[in-house]
């Protein structure tokens, strides 16, 4: 296996033309876990940790670009306020030692359907920067995943930072677990209120062969909600919502759970987040 | 007096600081490492094998196979110990009995080496079908000859005299121990010696079988074990991680470090077999039972038809009736062989007999608590001995009232909070209270201190420290004056730490170690014309604090380390033996007891349960060490958590493989599933057990599972029995 670990980053693109086939590695909580169990074995690894960059963030014209390599610790620590969305999914991300060392732009390369950052991402309307030596390019949160661990770049391409705009109005983002902490999600939902376009952002995890918005949802949701003088959510409203979440997805059973229980938590988590974000807009008028 | 004292754990500090050296941690010069290559099919025979590859990698120094290994001698699993262990042969032929089996060991000078050459060893099957679980062969149910039915009364007529039946049926799944140290051995021949450090509960039992196994005699072997990072039923037994590292060792010359990989772990030990649970419970209309029909099928492994009664899953009854029956049964399944896990026998079979007595507290309206104070039983259920003492009343009103159990509404989803159900439940538990012979060696020096050597073994209970405990008071010294050297078949033999045996066992050993050696320094003392006690009857002396002196005149004594000096002696030493009558045998049924009180809280909409209140009262006798007592229990009932809610190896029906052979997928419980633990201990006198002590360690989870099934079944009205409960069965 041949190992390289670039120091700059145009060094890491020159690299990853050169060898497609490559293995990008940063916090290794995906690719370590792979490497160990024989199920991948690549020829080339890219370590990232150094290029510095990839650890930085910063607003460009009051969006948030967070670079691929920031750990979920971090995100809690320092973007808890403005992307409360992402927080919440990461404070569920795995143990202390795992936050410390996994990154979202890690949940993005494995394009895992049970990652845990991609509903809030979806929800938030982010778009993932990728970048190769040909140039770099934006791709929207909801193109990004394209199938069951795969995702929309090319070969020589990789991840360089997210883009989210700081959250305009409430967010939240709700797991089911096998146990209380330190596990795989059985299904996820993220959701964000944005009451400056007067839409709703959702995110559907661990229930699809990949993460994916609800748009159906999402439509029928935007038609209900009064933004001006904001009323409680009537039951059969968020029940709708729900149901129409649970039918955005298409889940497997597996050894966490089945797909009729996956479809049943999603539309309970849906009109939960729901009711809780919106009683949270109405609070905060 | 030490016992009783809340000692700290002796070695704590060097396990938290990393300084604690594990098996897998000891360097040795010239170590090569190996690792197995596991049959990659359950059932069948290998046709051919292709070793070329694995041995043109880099640093290879063997493959064995079972061209090629050296011969070993048939092992039989219950001459050696309770637990069956490895009773096939390993790399004798080409036969394949379970998934995993070893086929192949390579043994190459590093750890990585030899993993990836194990990788480039390819093996063609005659596949055969495999039975996964003993759901495809019920009907083929058997009775192991070892295992024999037990039978009180007649439960026919219990059952005509029955104004209320209920009848249950749970289905248990197969779960493994996991401990937190993988199975590590390294075996080291010098001539036809052999010593092997060892990751086990018992170095006793693989000195026996390795003897047997390469045909050695018991003198030619050394096992030791310094510390073991958990093995909860795993490590008590011969496998094959030990027979592989034995072998490679005498195949290379060198010595071999064998480290089991996790995902191998499911197959490197026993487990505990799946078991389907029948009762029937017969009553009257106050709750008093008139007949017990108790039936078990546990699955064993394909090769293993005379399994002992620690597998059966079978529980012995706490419960007075006239009439019992238990009659345990197996199916061959194409597994590894099963083994005792954390609690064998209750740990399993109180889930059914407990869901039960549940359901006849519904259908006779009374509460849980008071049903099963009405069938207390003030002797020995299935013999009529009298117990050697029985607090189990006593642990029940402790319990009840530290729980608030009063206040407990009967009805199922009464109680709720926050939109959530909360339910309460409880269990009785009970566990034998034995010990078996040993003997240890109380040496004390002219420094005062003193070393006790026996060869049991500290599997992370606190063994180290509560023999210093016990050869303090017995001695008359204080705890720090102690140490204790453990682990090690050159020490005076002692039993497996297995079945709760441990406490009992150091107590009565080590007290008689110590009581003979401050008897022998007495003798000296008072023959010695230059000591202030020459001449006094020996009776009339007392040692405290290392200090010898008169019972009736403090001041006339002096210490151990002024009379050893005086007389030229660096040290004086003395063997305590134990003999206590077999399990089982004697005038009384000797066992401790404890109650279990759950609260849950359960998403109705989510069928999510977490555990939100505990509490665990034990009557075990003497309370040793309430500190690392205290430990026990919250270990207990984190195993109780897994097994009522996340632990379950997933078979492959298909092709008999266990699914989630890892941590990413075996999900023990973690701190948020567990809550704050109130651990309550009800002490009693028993002068029918070494210095009235009983074991505890299986009796900290025995009756978690249970309360936890009983208290989901109060918040839900939904008894789940199949476990894990796992959210998807809570909704109705």
């Amino acid at each position: 296996m041949e190992f390289h670990k670039p120091r700059t980053w145009p060094e890491a693109l020159a690299i990853k033309a050169e060898h497609p086939d490559a293995t990008p590695i940063a916090g290794g909580t995906d690719v370590m876990v792979e490497l160990n169990f024989d199920v991948h074995r690549p020829d080339v690894l890219i370590d990232l940790t150094e290029i510095a960059e990839l650890r930085e963030w910063f607003t460009v014209d009051g969006r948030y670009r967070v670079g691929s390599g920031v750990p979920y610790a971090r995100i809690i620590d320092e973007l808890g306020a403005t992307l409360p969305g992402l927080a919440m999914a990461s404070r569920t991300v795995g143990s202390p030692q795992i936050r410390n060392r996994g990154t979202v732009g890690g949940n993005l390369g494995a394009a895992s359907p049970a990652g845990d950052a991609h509903p809030p991402l979806l929800a938030a309307g982010a778009e993932i920067e990728v970048a190769s030596v040909r140039g770099t390019r934006l791709i929207p949160a909801d193109e990004f995943y394209t199938g069951v661990k795969r995702n929309a770049m090319e070969p020589d391409e990789l991840i360089a930072a997210f883009h989210i705009s700081p959250a305009d109005g409430p967010q939240q983002f709700a797991k089911i677990g096998t146990r209380n902490a330190m596990v795989i999600a059985v299904c996820s939902f993220g959701l964000a209120l944005h009451p400056s376009t007067r839409t709703v952002g959702t995110g559907v995890g661990s229930a699809a062969p990949t993460p994916r918005r609800a748009a159906d949802a999402e439509a029928f949701i935007a038609g209900e909600l009064d933004w001006d003088s904001p009323l409680p959510l009537r039951d059969s409203v968020k029940r709708r919502f729900g149901e129409l979440v649970a039918q955005s997805a298409s889940p497997i059973d597996d050894v966490r759970g089945t797909a009729g229980y996956r479809q049943h938590a999603l539309s309970v988590m849906a009109r939960r987040t729901l009711g809780w974000a919106w009683d949270e807009y109405r609070r905060n008028r | 007096m030490s016992v009783g004292q809340p000692v700290v754990r002796v070695e704590g500090r060097r396990k938290v600081t990393g300084q604690a050296r594990y098996t897998a941690d000891i360097a040795e010069d010239g170590l090569v490492h190996a690792v197995s290559v596991g049959a990659s099919v359950a059932s069948g025979r290998i046709t051919a094998m292709d070793t070329s590859a694995a041995h043109d990698a880099g640093g290879v120094l063997a493959i064995v196979t079972h061209h090629n290994a050296p011969r070993t001698h048939p092992v039989p699993g219950r001459e050696v110990s309770g637990p069956a262990g490895d009773t096939i042969p390993i790399l004798q032929d080409d036969r394949v009995y379970y998934a995993e089996q070893p086929v192949a060991v390579v043994v190459a000078h590093t750890l990585e080496q030899a993993r990836y050459a194990a990788s480039l060893v390819r093996v063609s099957y005659a596949l055969e079908p495999a039975v996964a679980t003993m759901y495809q062969r019920l009907g083929e149910a058997f009775e192991s000859r070892y295992a024999r039915p037990v039978v009180v009364g007649d439960v026919d007529s219990g059952f005509a005299q029955a104004d209320v039946v209920v009848e249950t049926t749970c289905h248990l799944q197969m779960q493994h121990q996991h401990p937190m140290e993988l199975i590590a051995m390294t075996a080291h021949w010098s001539g036809d010696e052999l010593t092997v450090r060892a990751s086990t509960q018992s170095v006793g039992v693989l000195r026996a079988g390795i003897a047997i196994a390469f045909g050695l005699r018991p003198e030619q072997v050394r096992v030791t074990s310094e510390f073991l990072g958990g093995g909860f039923g795993g490590k008590a037994s011969l496998w094959w991680p030990t027979i592989t590292a034995t072998m490679a060792a005498r195949v290379t010359g060198r010595p071999v470090r064998l480290v089991v990989s996790r995902a191998q772990m499911v197959a490197a030990s026993g487990h505990r077999a799946r078991s389907q649970q029948r009762v029937r419970l017969g009553a009257r209309r106050d709750g008093r039972l008139t007949a017990i029909d108790y039936d078990t099928i546990t699955e064993t492994s394909a090769w293993y038809d005379t399994p002992p009664p620690s597998i059966t899953s079978i529980t012995p009854i706490p419960y007075r009736s006239p009439a019992i029956r238990a009659i345990p049964r197996f199916v061959k399944v194409n597994t590894q062989s099963p083994t005792p896990m954390r609690s064998p026998h209750e740990g399993q079979g109180l889930v059914a007999i407990e869901s039960a007595m549940d359901e006849l507290a519904e259908r006779t309206g009374l509460d849980p608590l008071e049903l099963r104070r009405r069938n207390y039983a003030d002797r020995e259920p299935w013999t009529g001995k009298p117990w050697s003492s029985n607090g189990l009343l006593e642990c029940y009103d402790l319990g009840a009232r530290r729980f608030g159990w009063s206040r407990r509404d009967p009805k199922p989803r009464s109680m709720r909070q926050g939109g959530l159900l909360i339910g309460w439940g409880m269990s009785t538990a009970f566990r034998l209270a034995e010990s078996r012979p040993a003997s240890a060696r109380a040496v004390l020096h002219a420094d005062g201190t003193v070393l006790v050597q026996m060869g049991t073994q500290d599997i992370g209970t606190g063994t180290y420290t509560i023999i210093g405990q016990v050869a303090a008071d017995a001695v008359g010294v204080t705890v720090d004056r102690v140490t204790a050297e453990i682990a090690d078949t050159d020490l005076p033999p002692a039993p497996p730490s297995i079945g709760s045996f441990t406490a009992q066992t150091v107590s009565g050993t080590v007290t008689n170690a110590g009581n003979a050696l401050r008897d022998k320094v007495i003798n000296v003392a008072v023959a010695d014309e230059q000591s202030p006690l020459y001449g006094a009857a020996p009776e009339q002396v007392i040692v405290h604090n290392g200090r010898m002196r008169l019972r009736d005149d403090p001041a006339r004594g002096e210490t151990y380390a002024e009379l050893l000096r005086r007389n030229g002696l660096p040290a004086v030493d003395a063997i305590g033996q134990h003999n206590p009558p077999g399990i089982g045998e004697g005038t009384h049924g000797r066992y401790a007891f404890g109650v279990d009180f759950a609260e849950v809280r359960v998403d109705p909409s989510l069928g999510t349960v977490r555990v939100t209140r505990y509490v665990k009262v034990i009557e075990a006798g003497k309370i040793i060490n309430p500190r690392t007592t205290r430990s026990q229990v919250i270990g207990g009932v984190t195993f109780g958590i897994g097994q009522a809610l996340t632990e379950v190896s997933e078979m492959d029906t298909q092709h008999a493989r266990i699914a989630n052979a890892s941590f990413w997928g075996y999900h023990v419980p973690v701190n948020a599933d567990v809550p704050a633990i109130d651990a309550q201990f009800v002490e009693v006198d028993d002068p029918h057990v070494p210095q009235g002590v009983k074991g505890l360690g299986e009796l900290c989870t025995i009756g978690a599972a249970p309360a936890i099934v009983n208290a989901v079944a109060h918040a839900t009205g939904i008894r789940v029995r199949e476990l894990p409960i796992t959210a998807d069965k809570l909704l109705g």
